[in-house]
């Protein structure tokens, strides 16, 4: 495919060769040494995406999240949201409201004791009607499936169901864009599929552009777009399927195949009928003796 | 004598409310030394509740708990001895990481075991490279990743040298690579050193790959405690506890009604290479 160039159509999300380093400071706040963490980054992402970005533990992803929703600055470069430069502190509202996010620990962005009142802390912040504002609780808790926990304290319940209510606030919140940083890590397999389904359903319905890290391959292929980060620099970003093909990019990346390819390509080595790429049992064992 | 004997415990986080039900209630259960136990359970079911009470961090409303058979609620037991010989891997690990450089960091719980400062230095280093981030000594373990604050918490427990290892979802926020080089140095420590694991996950396929016995709990209780194939196996019991059958168990019974039948005891990744390659075109 030949390049594309964007000149005149403004991105959702513009970034400019962004550069972030991290300060190594003594106790009384003397720099001693600096880390960079993300590597002259330049990526443009449209309204109504799905991307999914991936890379080894330390590899920059969470700290790129970050800086979309201005909680981490450019050390030098720009990052762009709906055309507002992260950089100036007059767009933070609006950048903040369009860009929801869920961290990798939800303890960190809970802040009510129950949980309704706390998918609702953010839409009181928006000042939205109470009827409104019941009817979306309700639409964000039935979607995750955590409509039994409307009353529970936060206090008593699991990382996996922290998790879960953290996704529900920022569901509520219908922002334009939705940054997940590994929304499923503590979460059960039935739980997970439904999650991501429901992210899917919201971006294909409403048009709300996803961003998810995540280390699984089963959820990149959720969406329509894969970045691979490594060493704080974009080393891939093409179709979830074509990164797949690419062992290179995957040992990058840290990326193991799931279970059945796995072993579809192992039985390809051993000379089986197999192309290697299968990923359901039937496929696998097509071929039987 | 079972290293750990769980009996009949009982605990509710509401404390003051004398109708409010338990949380984990009437649970029981033993754990073998060198045993590898895996607890599976839905979000929400109990599991970490359970696994914090084994070295006195939370304490049961009911019920005891015996280590190597004396009581961990006696007011003559030595927690504290206990907590050196059972390490702790939380589901998050910055809640456990304190000091202003990694190295530091990790070289506390031996110099609080009373360790030498040379020697602690020493035994933090070799479990930094053993972990392959020796690297990262001299960084802030708040500036680092998720990923990697999870191995600097585990490099911490590790320097204790401790007999059991309890790891609330050890792989949550892994790379797949690091999940799998993290798994087989656990594996290692539990067969050529002897240790004992308790460990807390999602993916049922690793705990047929490395445990050798399965809790499953359910809505607070114990559903069922025992060998992993067999429990794996069990559809109904899986379905009850919101859970889904792993990879494995599929090919299993997807080779089974076309009259295939593998080796019950032979369901980890290679065994299921082996038996494919006996059996695939």
């Amino acid at each position: 495919m030949p390049p594309f160039i964007f000149t005149n159509i403004l991105s959702l999300i513009d970034i400019k060769n962004l550069i972030v380093d991290f300060e190594v400071a003594d106790a009384d706040g003397v720099a001693l040494s600096k880390k960079r963490v993300l590597n002259d980054i330049t990526l443009s992402i449209d309204d109504g995406e799905f991307v999914s970005i991936l890379g080894k533990n330390g590899s920059g992803k969470s700290t790129l999240a970050k800086c979309l929703n201005a909680l981490i600055l450019p050390t030098s470069g720009d990052v762009e949201i709906l055309g507002l430069n992260t950089k100036d502190e007059k767009n933070l509202m609006s950048i903040r409201q369009n860009v929801g996010m869920t961290f990798q620990n939800p303890d960190n962005q809970i802040v009510s004791s129950i949980v309704e009142e706390d998918i609702a802390f953010g839409l009181e912040n928006l000042g939205i009607e109470t009827e409104e504002m019941k009817a979306r609780i309700d639409t964000a808790m039935r979607s995750i499936g955590i409509l039994d926990l409307r009353n529970s304290m936060v206090s008593k319940l699991s990382g996996g169901q922290k998790q879960k209510v953290s996704i529900a606030g920022i569901l509520a919140m219908k922002p334009k864009i939705i940054v997940l940083d590994e929304p499923t890590s503590m979460i059960d397999k039935s739980s997970r599929v439904d999650l991501l389904n429901t992210v899917k359903y919201l971006n294909e319905h409403e048009n709300i552009t996803v961003i998810l890290i995540s280390h699984y391959v089963e959820e990149i292929m959720y969406g329509k777009r894969t970045i691979v980060l490594n060493d704080g620099r974009i080393i891939a970003d093409d179709i979830p399927s074509e990164i797949l093909l690419r062992k290179d990019i995957l040992d990058f990346a840290g990326i193991d195949m799931p279970y059945i390819p796995k072993l579809a390509t192992e039985l390809k080595n051993l000379g089986k009928k197999l192309k290697g790429n299968e990923t359901k049992v039937e496929s696998l064992c097509q071929y039987l003796k | 004598m079972p290293i750990f004997e769980v009996k009949n415990i009982s605990f509710r986080y509401d404390k003051y409310d004398e109708n409010a039900s338990y949380n984990i209630d009437d649970i029981s259960f033993s754990v073998d030394r060198g045993d590898f136990v895996a607890l599976i359970g839905k979000s929400g079911s109990g599991k970490s509740t359970i696994v914090s009470h084994l070295n006195g961090l939370k304490k049961a409303d009911k019920g005891d708990i015996l280590y190597e058979g004396k009581s961990i609620y006696d007011k003559d037991f030595d927690l504290t001895s206990l907590r050196f010989k059972c390490g702790v891997v939380f589901q998050h690990p910055e809640y456990q990481l304190f000091s202003e450089t990694v190295i530091e960091d990790v070289e506390f719980g031996a110099l609080k075991k009373g360790l030498s400062k040379d020697e602690a230095r020493l035994r933090a280093l070799e479990a930094l490279s053993f972990l392959g981030i020796e690297n990262l000594k001299d960084e802030v373990p708040f500036n680092l990743s998720g990923g990697e604050k999870r191995k600097v918490a585990f490099a911490g427990v590790l320097v204790m040298d401790p007999d059991v290892f309890i790891l609330d979802e050890p792989d949550a926020g892994l790379d797949s690579k690091t999940k799998n080089d993290f798994y087989m140095m656990i594996k290692n420590l539990n067969v050529l050193k002897g240790k004992t694991i308790v460990f807390i996950t999602h993916n049922l396929d690793d705990v047929i790959e490395y445990a050798n016995k399965v809790i499953v709990v359910n809505d607070g209780k114990v559903e069922r405690c025992g060998n992993p194939t067999d429990i794996l196996m069990n559809d109904e019991l899986l379905r009850k506890c919101g859970l889904v059958e792993p990879y494995a168990i599929d090919i299993y019974n997807y080779l089974k009604n076309r009259g295939i039948l593998i080796d019950k005891s032979k369901l980890r990744f290679n065994d299921i290479v082996q038996e494919l390659n006996r059996v695939l075109l």
